[in-house]
């Protein structure tokens, strides 16, 4: 009872937040406006405003938001540890190095400035995320026994390793791509069309419904591996799956809004104030209240120093971090740090 | 229902663990795993089910082979509790007890009959909203034993009284009696005989060998991953294996109710 009266007041809350980022910005437009152009086909301004840009940043702030909500809410369980992260298996690092090959090198061939940059720009970083967790899983899984910590140890090496990738094509880049580099890696919704939304849609919507199908089964990992199995589960396969999917939807968010980071962590963890730690409501609340944080925060992005825009990423992560690091304390405190 | 290993060698980062064991619980039968640290109790509970693999032998549940049962079919035949298990979620009781029906589909109704009555028979009903990570030591061995219970317990099953619930399973325990207090340990024993009583299969690790004596049908006696001695306490519990295995001397006397061996420590002086 508590739980769905909590998920429907974020999902109202999510319906106000993205009405209020279509009728925010430059050019003033109203609530009548909006429902006229979203019912109606027109082609003036107000029209061209909100549908070729703003709906498809709110759009894309939902999906990414809700996909890194419920992965980081996944990855935490898998780990069986709430300060776990997406960006702790290494996904984020190799997605963005996918990128940055396609932003620098690209350049120099053209590849850059072709038509094409929308979808390969996405497409790299998407084979990026996915090398890099199949590097993880083959690094750390031997046989049915899945290590944990190797797994955490690949993915800081994976991130480490994409770091130094990224910083020297950095090196080698003109200015051009390094300004573009910068400001993707720090994320943003800028770009957001109507084609990443498309993508995103076809990607993000399925694998989270395939994540929530495996709740009560990471629910059962919370007594660890061994308890997990003892309870019928299939601890492998269900790895494999929770691994998979969260890399899909990690992959695919950086591909489009670049390096957004602590949703994934903040998400679960605030819930876990309010909701049961029970997968079958974290999970779908983590959905929900994911997309709020980043609608809020792309709307505050370029909202707070209008005409500036500023990237997303930072605001997540100025206001994400010391709420990390409120909860490290906290699970001091709990003696379980 | 029968869990027997046959001849069983089980390897651990390259030493034996578990030295040609036979091994069987049946029906209705309360076996307890005794010996020093390190004997292997814990490995062969890890092996019975199925979560190390023999090098040679083989495990069998019923007739088949434990680590071919369908995972899900074989959780609703044995449940295990394993040792020190933390959780770092603030689940309620009730919700951890609840994970024990995980393998089950069955209606809510019947679910919340089982989960009150798991946690009344380990004395956790006043505490069952509680967070676990609020909970002692000995409050969370108990809710987690009640979580086990909960997999292995059948509608009708009552804890006083004659329960009319036939219970056809094995039920695995890994040092149950670790954290818990006399009272606690003593009631889950007699708990567990009741179990038995009703058709279920035991097998638990246990350190206080007088309670051993007192509970077990049978008592296995383990050192260096190898069986010194199985059978009746009176069989299994004497002065000499004690001094064998454990090199502590010891006077054995003889419990006045049952008959079954006691033992003390000898006098130091």
């Amino acid at each position: 009872m508590k739980n769905s009266l909590i998920i429907g007041l974020l999902s109202v809350a999510l319906v106000c937040a993205s009405v209020l980022s279509l009728v925010s910005g430059g050019i003033a437009v109203g609530l009548t406006d909006v429902v006229r152009v979203l019912t109606e086909s027109s082609e003036d301004i107000v029209s061209l405003v909100v549908l070729e840009i703003r709906l498809p940043r709110v759009q894309l702030a939902i999906l990414t938001g809700a996909g890194l909500g419920v992965s980081g809410a996944v990855i935490q369980g898998l780990f069986r540890n709430p300060l776990a992260d997406p960006g702790l298996i290494g996904v984020s690092g190799g997605a963005a190095l996918g990128a940055a090959c396609v932003l620098i090198l690209g350049a120099q061939y053209m590849i850059a400035s072709s038509g094409y940059v929308n979808l390969i720009l996405p497409a790299a970083a998407f084979v990026g995320g996915l090398l890099a967790t199949l590097l993880v899983i083959l690094f750390s899984w031997s046989g049915r026994v899945v290590s944990v910590s190797a797994m955490l140890l690949v993915g800081l090496a994976i991130n480490t390793m994409a770091t130094g990738g990224i910083g020297l094509l950095m090196a080698l880049s003109d200015q051009d791509s390094l300004r573009n580099l910068t400001f993707w890696l720090l994320g943003s919704m800028a770009s957001a069309d109507a084609d990443k939304v498309l993508i995103s849609t076809v990607v993000i919507i399925p694998a989270v419904c395939l994540l929530l199908r495996d709740s009560a089964n990471l629910d059962c990992l919370l007594l660890g591996e061994s308890g997990a199995r003892a309870l019928g589960v299939s601890v492998s396969a269900l790895k494999f799956r929770l691994v998979v999917l969260s890399a899909l939807i990690v992959g695919c968010s950086v591909a489009f809004t670049g390096m957004i980071g602590f949703v994934g962590l903040i998400v679960p963890n605030l819930l876990r104030f309010v909701v049961t730690p029970l997968h079958r409501w974290l999970m779908p609340a983590s959905a929900v209240f994911g997309a709020l944080i980043l609608v809020v925060a792309d709307l505050a992005a370029r909202s707070l120093w209008f005409p500036r825009e500023l990237p997303i990423g930072v605001l997540t992560s100025l206001i994400g971090a010391p709420i990390f690091i409120f909860l490290i304390g906290l699970q001091r405190k709990k003696g379980l740090l | 229902m029968r869990l027997s290993a046959q001849n069983i060698i089980v390897e651990l980062a390259g030493s034996v663990v578990v030295d040609n064991i036979d091994f069987s619980v049946n029906s209705g039968e309360l076996v307890m795993l005794v010996g020093p640290n390190g004997s292997g109790k814990t490995s062969l509970i890890r092996t019975l089910c199925a979560e190390l693999t023999p090098v040679e032998g083989q495990v069998l549940l019923e007739d088949r082979p434990v680590g071919s049962w369908k995972p899900i079919d074989r959780a609703q035949k044995m449940a295990v509790l394993f040792q020190q298990l933390a959780v770092n979620f603030p689940i309620s009781v009730e919700q951890l007890v609840r994970l024990g029906r995980h393998p089950f589909h069955d209606d809510s109704k019947v679910a919340d009959g089982i989960i009150d009555e798991v946690l009344d028979s380990m004395d956790l009903t006043s505490m069952a909203q509680r967070s676990v990570l609020s909970l002692s030591g000995g409050e969370q061995q108990r809710a987690q034993i009640a979580r086990v219970l909960a997999q292995i317990w059948r509608a009708g099953s009552q804890v006083d009284g004659e329960m009319d619930g036939e219970l056809n399973g094995v039920l695995i325990l890994d040092e149950p009696l670790a954290s818990l207090d006399i009272v606690y340990q003593y009631q889950l024993l007699e708990l567990l005989q009741k179990l038995v009583k009703n058709g279920l299969s035991i097998v638990l690790s246990i350190h206080d060998l007088n309670l051993a004596s007192l509970f077990a049908d049978r008592m296995v006696l383990l050192d260096k991953g190898q069986v010194v001695a199985a059978g009746t306490s009176v069989e299994v519990f004497t002065q000499d294996n004690i001094k064998q295995v454990f090199n502590q001397s010891v006077d054995m006397i003889e419990h006045p109710g049952s008959g079954r061996p006691q033992m003390m420590y000898s006098s130091r002086t």
